[in-house]
């Protein structure tokens, strides 16, 4: 084996580290300077700023080049600015039990025209089928007050409309309407109130449905048309 | 033959391997240097030879009340016009085209009502119907109808869907709105809407068995007046109509307005 040989290489290898820890240098200073090029570029893509098309007029065509489009501007949602809460506010809370109690007392007064037996075959599934909505919506409301809930029902509503419950369908069937759109009306009232998205939502599902409570009641008595359609019942509940 | 010096040879190479490592390292660590002090000047997009499509850019949609009250105003204009086609087409007797007439009457106060609330918002009012639930849903059930073998019924049924449709609209609509005034004002549209819903359906299912849930013969659920205990946001099927061999009626899913179908603000 020739030793010359060896002897010769060995600056060689030295060289080579030399050359490697050179180039290992050289990228590790180079590292910080793109990783701080790259933050910026992925700053600028997640702006999160709102761009907002201003200005157009009825004759801009959609989509539009964005050579032709007018300065882009950041926008703020004036209404929606801050999210509605979800869960009921303390405020809320006041609101939707007065709506519970309502709910209870309405839940009673089917109950009693239930019990007082009255009803034809045809007639009873009905009652006994709105009966049930209004259990539902009492056990909804009280579920989303949870421990704020006042399982108590509204006297008041109870007491005006019970005296009046005692005949037969048809001649009970406008006390029912002005129960079911009374109802209604202090829903949609409510409404008015409510900040919490939850109790929102849940109230107007329910005066979706009291709507065809009345509608659907004052349809089988034969109401007129306007009667059916239209709400002018002031709202129960007030003062509970 | 002459005799090669091994060595020799490797030193008289001008592309020894020293040589090559030495260069390509010096050419990478220039690289390296350059790249990192270069100005990005990129947009984003990969670069392309030759010529290249202009790129479009739809404009930004905000789901904004005013947005939300123009969608409603348009769903309104739909069952305007939708009456004003049925009533046209004489399908009915002049009994129940006074009762379309009503209903389009209300729809009309309606728009009217969100008009001045779209107003107060410094908004423009939408006074056109909605073009997508008009493409997708009325115009293709329209033809169904008049092409029908029962086009009273089919119309009713298409006239329960769309009041069925306006009332889900406003009551979607109460957990998008921001303005707790706005929410209880939509809602107090959705209770006539939804009483309209009740007149079709008793005249589509009279009597009190035409209050409450019920199937046909073959399972299918039929037209209530009362249908469920909470207002229901989901798709609304009907079938209409002239049926097919196997005797049924051509199913359409009316679904209320969403994302696809908002009127935006920048929409004239």
């Amino acid at each position: 084996m020739n030793t010359e040989h060896t002897e010769e290489l060995q600056p060689k290898t030295s060289s080579r580290r030399r050359l490697f820890s050179t180039l290992l240098g050289g990228a590790a200073a180079a590292v910080p300077t793109l990783a701080s090029s790259r933050v910026r570029a992925g700053g600028a893509s997640t702006d999160t700023t709102v761009p907002e098309v201003a200005e157009m007029t009825t004759t801009d065509s959609m989509p539009m080049m964005i050579e032709d489009a007018p300065m882009m501007q950041s926008k703020t949602v004036s209404a929606g600015a801050t999210a509605p809460p979800l869960q009921p506010t303390a405020q809320d809370k006041e609101t939707l039990n007065i709506a519970l109690g309502v709910e209870l007392a309405i839940r009673d007064l089917y109950a009693d025209i239930v019990a007082a037996g009255n009803l034809s075959d045809e007639e009873s599934p009905v009652v006994l089928l709105i009966h049930s909505h209004h259990v539902a919506y009492a056990q909804s409301l009280g579920g989303l007050l949870g421990r704020a809930a006042i399982n108590k029902r509204n006297d008041a509503t109870y007491a005006e409309f019970s005296g009046n419950l005692k005949g037969t369908f048809a001649s009970i069937a406008s006390q029912l309407v002005a129960i079911e759109n009374g109802a209604v009306t202090r829903h949609i009232d409510s409404l008015n109130q409510l900040e919490g998205l939850n109790g929102a939502t849940l109230i107007a599902s329910i005066i979706s449905i009291e709507s065809r409570h009345a509608a659907a009641l004052g349809s089988v008595t034969k109401k007129p048309l306007n009667a059916i359609i239209e709400n002018n019942q002031a709202s129960i509940g007030i003062g509970a | 033959m002459k005799n090669i010096d091994i060595n020799e040879a490797a030193r008289n190479n001008a592309f020894s391997r020293r040589t090559l490592l030495r260069t390509s390292g010096i050419t990478l660590t220039a690289g390296v240097l350059l790249a990192a002090c270069s100005k990005k000047i990129s947009t984003g997009s990969l670069p392309r030879i030759g010529e290249s499509p202009t790129t479009t850019m739809m404009p930004e949609g905000l789901v904004t009340d005013e947005v939300l009250l123009r969608t409603a105003m348009s769903v309104e204009y739909n069952a305007i016009d939708t009456y004003a086609t049925v009533i046209d087409a004489k399908i009915f007797t002049s009994g129940t085209n006074n009762i379309l007439k009503r209903f389009s009457e209300d729809h009309a106060a309606h728009a009217d009502a969100l008009s001045g609330l779209i107003k107060q918002l410094n908004g423009s009012p939408y006074n056109k119907a909605n073009p997508n639930v008009t493409s997708l849903y009325i115009n293709p059930a329209l033809e169904l109808v008049t092409a029908s073998d029962d086009p009273v019924t089919d119309a009713l049924v298409l006239a329960h869907a769309l009041e069925t449709l306006a009332a889900e609209t406003y009551q979607a609509f109460v957990v998008m709105l921001a303005d707790p005034a706005l929410r209880s004002a939509a809602m107090s549209i959705a209770d006539q809407e939804a009483r309209h819903t009740v007149v079709l359906a008793q005249a589509i299912r009279p009597g009190l068995a035409g209050l409450v849930p019920g199937t046909n013969e073959s399972g299918k659920p039929l037209v209530a007046a009362i249908p469920s205990a909470f207002g229901s946001l989901s798709t609304i099927p009907i079938a209409v109509g002239k049926p097919n061999e196997s005797g049924n009626k051509t199913t359409l899913v009316l679904e209320t307005p969403s994302l696809n179908s908002f009127i935006y603000d920048y929409i004239d």
